[in-house]
């Protein structure tokens, strides 16, 4: 077993069946494993559910399963069999009514870029909501809302300069960060 | 040179990452956009710079998904289905089947009657009325005081689980791992713990648990009062234990001794003590209390006693001070620490 200390731990929390290790969990994983999910079912309230179902079977199953890779590796690749599950039963539906969609499956390689492209955009997350109210503000704007620099210093009352300063700050940090990653 | 350097430095004061990103997003104007193509043929580190600004906004664009979720209420519902789910599968046949057929009356006859046999067949029955809390502990202690007024004491990489309130004529709680209690007493309610395959009964004390499950042992150590421990659903094997006895319970069988290390409980005051005690059970206080594994070269067969008190120290002075009191010399290798007896 590849298990690092604090897996170690969690993987033991999660044999007890302790509530704050199952929300610790739930805490740390639940946003990128949605995140993963929504790639293979595009809809969001069905990949939530997916894996809020993971985490009922994680517990009723907790003395059963055994982790033979890194509790993250786990958790990914359990979410992709169940995604593949879904897809795999929506096109026995959809052959019923004699529409035959190709079966989505991804290969080793591919599954593996998806699992690397949530946790970075989790990452990003990360930096994101740590960096300071107005940087993160204007970043948000700027990414989310498809602003333009001159029209987010309007609407926060900011010179353009200032707008530029903040983003690039907030990229400054995410480069930082993410050196090692991208 | 350094006139070409200044030069080259004023010249990429105006590619900033900001102006970058606008190139991104397709908002630079004709003279912008050339002085940055002009840049990016300066340098390769240009390129991957770009590249990297390119690969964080496209990425970026997933922080509008992760605002649409809510982690909080996702987790209410998920530990509704976790932890409530027992609650759940009980009272849902009740309700579809007698409820409907027979009216209110009827069924709730048969609630009161269900529930009857139920709390009759089940010994920890305060699990009926409400979840149990839990309390566990990793890399820290922690403490917690029961409703009653008990407390106890978790060492690291312990779980407990109690009820809120104590319902009934017994009090009853689990642990594994390792724990000190100090027994509200209550006579009428006798206090129970689960923990591994044993049980102990307490009337109002203080002592110590440890459960090891990869050894299938539970050692009961107490320091005041009495207290019962057998295995589960045998209280007819019960063996008392009183002030400054130790119970051991292993694969079922029970035994019994006098206290020995005074030192059982030094992960909760944090203090060895040793009064004239062999040096090679020292070094077993010493392995269990720090977590380290210690090898006693022993040459000349002499086992010295030590008398000391180490109140909270770091390791490193305690070897020390070992070292002068018992005349020893000690090396680490890996992670042993190998004390020399000269």
């Amino acid at each position: 077993m590849i298990l690092d200390n604090k897996d170690q731990i969690l993987y033991n929390g999660i044999k007890a069946g302790g509530k704050d290790t199952f929300q610790v969990l739930f805490e740390e994983y639940y946003l990128r494993l949605v995140i993963f999910a929504q790639k293979y079912l595009i809809d969001l309230d069905l990949s939530r559910e997916i894996v809020q179902g993971f985490f009922v079977n994680l517990y009723e199953q907790r003395e059963t399963i055994t982790i033979q890779t890194s509790l993250k590796s786990y958790f990914y690749q359990s979410i992709r069999n169940r995604c593949l599950n879904v897809i795999k039963q929506e096109n026995v539906r959809l052959a019923h009514h004699g529409k035959i969609r190709k079966i989505l499956i991804d290969s080793e390689n591919d599954w593996q870029d998806t699992m690397i492209e949530s946790e970075l955009a989790n990452q990003i997350r990360q930096i994101v909501t740590n960096l300071p109210r107005k940087c993160r503000q204007v970043f948000k704007m700027s990414r989310q809302e498809g602003l333009s620099n001159k029209e987010i210093s309007e609407k926060l009352n900011l010179s353009v300069r200032t707008v530029e300063t903040h983003i690039s700050n907030a990229l400054k940090v995410l480069r930082e960060k993410l050196e090692d990653y991208i | 040179m350094s006139y070409y350097r200044k030069v080259m430095k004023k010249k990429n004061e105006h590619i900033t990452d900001s102006l970058l990103l606008r190139h991104i997003k397709g908002e630079t104007s004709p003279e912008e956009t050339d002085k940055i193509l002009q840049w990016l043929e300066q340098d390769n580190k240009h390129k991957v710079q770009l590249t990297k600004i390119k690969k964080i906004w496209n990425l970026s664009a997933f922080l509008s998904e992760f605002d649409k979720i809510n982690v909080r209420h996702d987790w209410q519902e998920v530990q509704g289905k976790i932890f409530n789910k027992e609650k759940v599968i009980k009272q849902i046949p009740f309700y579809k089947t007698i409820v409907y057929r027979y009216g209110r009356i009827a069924a709730s006859i048969l609630i009161i009657l269900a529930a009857g046999i139920y709390i009759l067949f089940r010994t920890d029955l305060h699990n009926v009325f409400q979840p149990m809390l839990t309390l566990q502990t990793t890399a820290e202690k922690s403490n917690v005081t029961l409703y009653d007024g008990t407390r106890i004491y978790l060492n690291e990489n312990s779980t407990l689980d109690y009820p809120k309130k104590f319902f009934g004529g017994t009090r009853n709680i689990k642990i594994s791992g390792e724990a000190f209690f100090e027994v509200a007493k209550d006579e009428s309610k006798p206090f129970y713990i689960s923990v591994d395959g044993a049980m102990i009964k307490v009337l109002g004390t203080s002592f110590n648990v440890q459960a090891d499950p990869s050894e299938n042992r539970v050692v009961v150590s107490v320091l005041e009062g009495k207290v019962a421990l057998y295995p589960k659903n045998k209280e007819e094997m019960s063996i008392e234990l009183n002030r400054n006895e130790e119970g051991i319970f292993k694969s079922d069988s029970l035994s019994k001794s006098e206290l020995r290390d005074l030192n059982f409980l030094s992960w909760k005051t944090r203090k060895l003590i040793f009064d004239k005690t062999p040096v090679n059970e020292v070094i077993l206080s010493l392995e269990k209390h720090y977590k380290k594994s210690i090898c006693l070269e022993n040459a000349g067969g002499r086992n010295p006693m030590v008398t000391s008190v180490f109140d909270d120290q770091p390791f490193d002075e305690v070897l020390d001070e070992l070292e002068i009191l018992l005349n020893i010399s000690y090396r680490i290798r890996n992670d042993t620490v190998i004390i020399v007896l000269e």
